[in-house]
């Protein structure tokens, strides 16, 4: 076996059926919707090549920049729910707690929901006429507070973000979770027989332990957040008048109701882009050894 | 023991994922296949794509012009109708035109919408069939073929017309002492007593922009007329001429004055129809499609329309309105012919007839009307229909997602609060920049 495996031959033969999907799948669209980026085109009539007008074009474009700014907000609440707090309730749950299996279950529900149901349920908690949220602000007599949420230009946003906080907070504890655990518990034996605190075992045996896993964490959350798209397009449709519009809800309107597709090709090649970016910021952030146990 | 734990939690996590993602895609594919089912089957089928859900009552009456039409013809054809909901419909059409993999004959929108399909060698020329059938063509009422004409050349039959009304609830007028308004001051008279008397004058939802645009549209028209309507279209008149802007805040001095339910603006259509049809609000400003909705909904007798008189008297009369439930033929349809007279068939006199009577859907084709069938909501509907001197398209038709649809969010921002000036100012800066996108 080994000497089938040293001949780089016959490597190249299992990985190409692997290597084929994944470039007809994934490498030549990505290659043909940079094409379309420069073209002026409805797929339809004959196409115009138009160079990086496209790219000018949305950077002037008051709604793609305030769609930019919305995925901007988005990364940093995903990020604020799903490292340091999904960190905070991970580690409160590996501590050897009562019922911490019970928690792990109930943490992690909202992810295993699909995201219309989610987006559904939500839209009737913020319903400004009979949702949970109005009502409960009336009982404990905060009336004032009481917003038509999804409907307030300045409000909508941030309702979702919460949900998608919510959402996706159990989902990135049980990865982190599961790095913890992976930790042998002779190195907290030994820091417990040293008597150190729970804070210290966090921060210097926990913590640098599982910042590889983080970093991979840390890629998901951008990169998820940076082409969301679910929750927008089922509880607004990233209205009212383009205040919840993301870049990938933005292209979807620009390519299949406006016919635009060179433009709204542009924006799927700024978010590849951003999407990149995000990989190589995190690898920065997390940078560490490879640690053998 | 430790592995394994992390090896199920990941596993969990993954699959997570893969739920997700089967949740969603799961469905569409489901509605693939059943949409592609028919393409596939033998030549002989005959399928047709449309908007419309199980909620619509209509979409009986549409199978059975279908299986009538199917029963018995000479190209020995079976019709076939799809049905999707209308935004998953657009975002269907779009993907089949632009993989050329169209059903034979599909339902449309006029003007903006089929434009670019056209353009693109997408749609079956009919002028030539039309031209064979005289008496066809000129069954259809004036102007309404043009809707659905490019370059001079017809490409789609328009099936049904409508406008926007005010509907409203007899018993409440009656209650408050107040009749149907024949000008704009007396309007907003009939506002005010209501109001004051507890009554939400009008219902409204804010959810779907172009619900408070058509009735921003209709107080611009009845501002400056329809000549409004066509210099924007030809470029003479600006987005954000002082008329859009008075009449975007002479609705937003409605809101204020609290002539629409509360917290409208985040209630969905279905929300504010139900509104009016409990008579919980007098009045509601809607495209007659909703007539048999509402003659059903149990308000029966009590239901009435009528047309809202103009801001400047003399252009009363000048509605937002246009055809409706439009169909074209694909190009690459096999049997054009049986195609065309599938749409022949359906706009016959006995066809729309079963549809005004039982579905209150108005015929685009002009014939003499058995009245006493009629409901009388759809009796009034009718007879505003006839009086209209002038019908502008919805702004959103006219010129499909780019400026019409901008035209709507815009119309909400101004009723979110933001400054109408600013906000059509906006509007204009973006018809400048989409022309070159």
């Amino acid at each position: 076996m080994n000497k089938v495996l040293g001949n780089k031959k016959s490597i190249a033969v299992f990985v190409l059926p692997a290597f084929l999907i994944y470039a007809v799948f994934v490498l030549v669209p990505i290659g043909y919707n940079v094409y379309v980026s420069f073209l002026q085109t409805d797929l339809m009539s004959p196409s115009k090549f138009v160079g990086i007008k496209n790219y000018v074009n949305l950077f002037r474009d008051s709604t793609f920049t305030g769609a930019l700014k919305n995925n901007i907000l988005m990364v940093i609440g995903s990020l604020i729910a799903h490292l340091p707090l999904a960190l905070l309730f991970g580690n409160i749950l590996f501590q050897k707690i009562k019922g911490s299996h019970f928690f792990q279950t109930v943490f992690f529900l909202p992810s295993v929901i699909c995201g219309v149901a989610v987006g559904l349920t939500w839209t009737f908690v913020y319903n400004s006429e009979f949702g949970l949220l109005n009502k409960f602000l009336e009982i404990i007599g905060l009336e004032s507070l009481q917003h038509v949420w999804l409907s307030d230009k300045n409000l909508a946003l941030f309702c979702i973000i919460v949900v998608v906080m919510w959402q996706f907070v159990g989902y990135h504890m049980i990865i982190q979770l599961a790095a913890m655990k992976n930790i042998p518990s002779s190195y907290y034996e030994a820091a417990e027989i040293d008597g150190t605190s729970k804070w210290v075992q966090f921060k210097s045996i926990t913590f640098p332990l599982i910042k590889p896993i983080l970093k991979v964490d840390a890629v998901l959350i951008i990169t998820g957040s940076l082409k969301y798209y679910d929750l927008i397009a089922v509880m607004t449709g990233g209205g009212p008048n383009h205040a919840t519009e993301l870049m990938s809800t933005y292209m979807f309107y620009q390519g299949f109701r406006t016919l635009k597709y060179g433009y709204s090709a542009g924006i799927g090649v700024i978010l590849l882009i951003l999407c990149m970016c995000s990989v190589l910021l995190s690898n920065l952030v997390f940078r560490s050894e490879p640690v053998e146990f | 023991m430790r592995k394994k734990t992390v090896a199920v939690l990941l596993t969990a996590a993954m699959m997570t994922g893969m739920l997700a993602g089967c949740g969603n895609s799961g469905g569409d594919s489901g509605k693939e296949a059943s949409g592609s089912a028919g393409k596939k089957g033998d030549s002989d089928t005959l399928t047709v794509m449309c908007v419309g859900t199980e909620a619509d009552t209509y979409i009986d009456a549409y199978n059975s012009i279908a299986e009538k039409f199917s029963e018995d013809n000479e190209y020995g054809v079976n019709v076939k109708i799809d049905f999707y909901e209308n935004e998953q419909y657009k975002t269907k059409l779009t993907t089949l035109m632009a993989s050329n993999a169209v059903p034979d004959v599909f339902f449309t929108w006029e003007l903006s919408y089929l434009q670019p399909f056209v353009e693109g060698g997408k749609v079956t020329d009919i002028t030539s069939y039309l031209e064979k059938d005289a008496e066809w063509k000129d069954s259809f009422a004036d102007g309404t073929l043009e809707l659905l004409s490019y370059d001079g050349k017809n490409y789609g039959i328009p099936t049904q017309k409508s406008l926007c009304v005010m509907f409203y609830n007899k018993k409440i007028f009656e209650e408050n002492g107040v009749s149907v308004p024949s000008t704009y001051d007396e309007f907003l008279k009939v506002c005010d007593t209501l109001k004051n008397n507890g009554v939400t004058p009008m219902a409204m939802c804010g959810t779907d922009a172009w619900i408070p645009a058509q009735f921003v549209q209709q107080i611009a028209g009845g501002m400056a007329g329809d000549s409004l309507f066509q210099d924007i279209c030809d470029g003479k008149e600006k987005w954000n001429n002082e008329t859009h802007v008075k009449a975007a805040e002479e609705v937003k001095k409605m809101a204020d004055a609290g002539y629409f339910q509360d917290g409208y603006i985040g209630m969905g259509p279905e929300e504010s129809t139900d509104l009016f049809t409990n008579g919980k609000s007098a009045m509601y400003f809607m495209g007659a499609w909703d007539a048999d909705k509402i003659q059903k909904s149990g308000m029966g007798e009590d239901a009435g329309a009528f047309v809202l008189p103009a801001y400047d008297a003399q252009y009363n009369n000048i509605s937002v309105g246009s055809v409706d439930t439009s169909f074209a033929v694909s190009e690459t349809c096999k049997n054009k012919d049986a195609a065309v007279a599938f749409l022949k068939f359906w706009t016959s006199q006995e066809m729309e007839e079963m549809l005004l009577y039982e579905n209150g859907r108005i015929p685009a084709d002009n014939f003499d009307l058995d009245t006493g069938k009629l409901t009388p909501l759809m009796a009034e509907v009718l007879t505003i229909s006839n009086e209209q001197v002038g019908l502008t398209p919805w702004w959103d038709r006219q010129f499909g997602a780019g400026e019409g649809v901008e035209f709507n969010n815009t119309c909400v921002s101004v009723l979110g609060g933001e400054d109408a000036e600013g906000a059509f100012d906006g509007l204009q800066q973006f018809a400048e920049d989409n022309a070159d996108r």
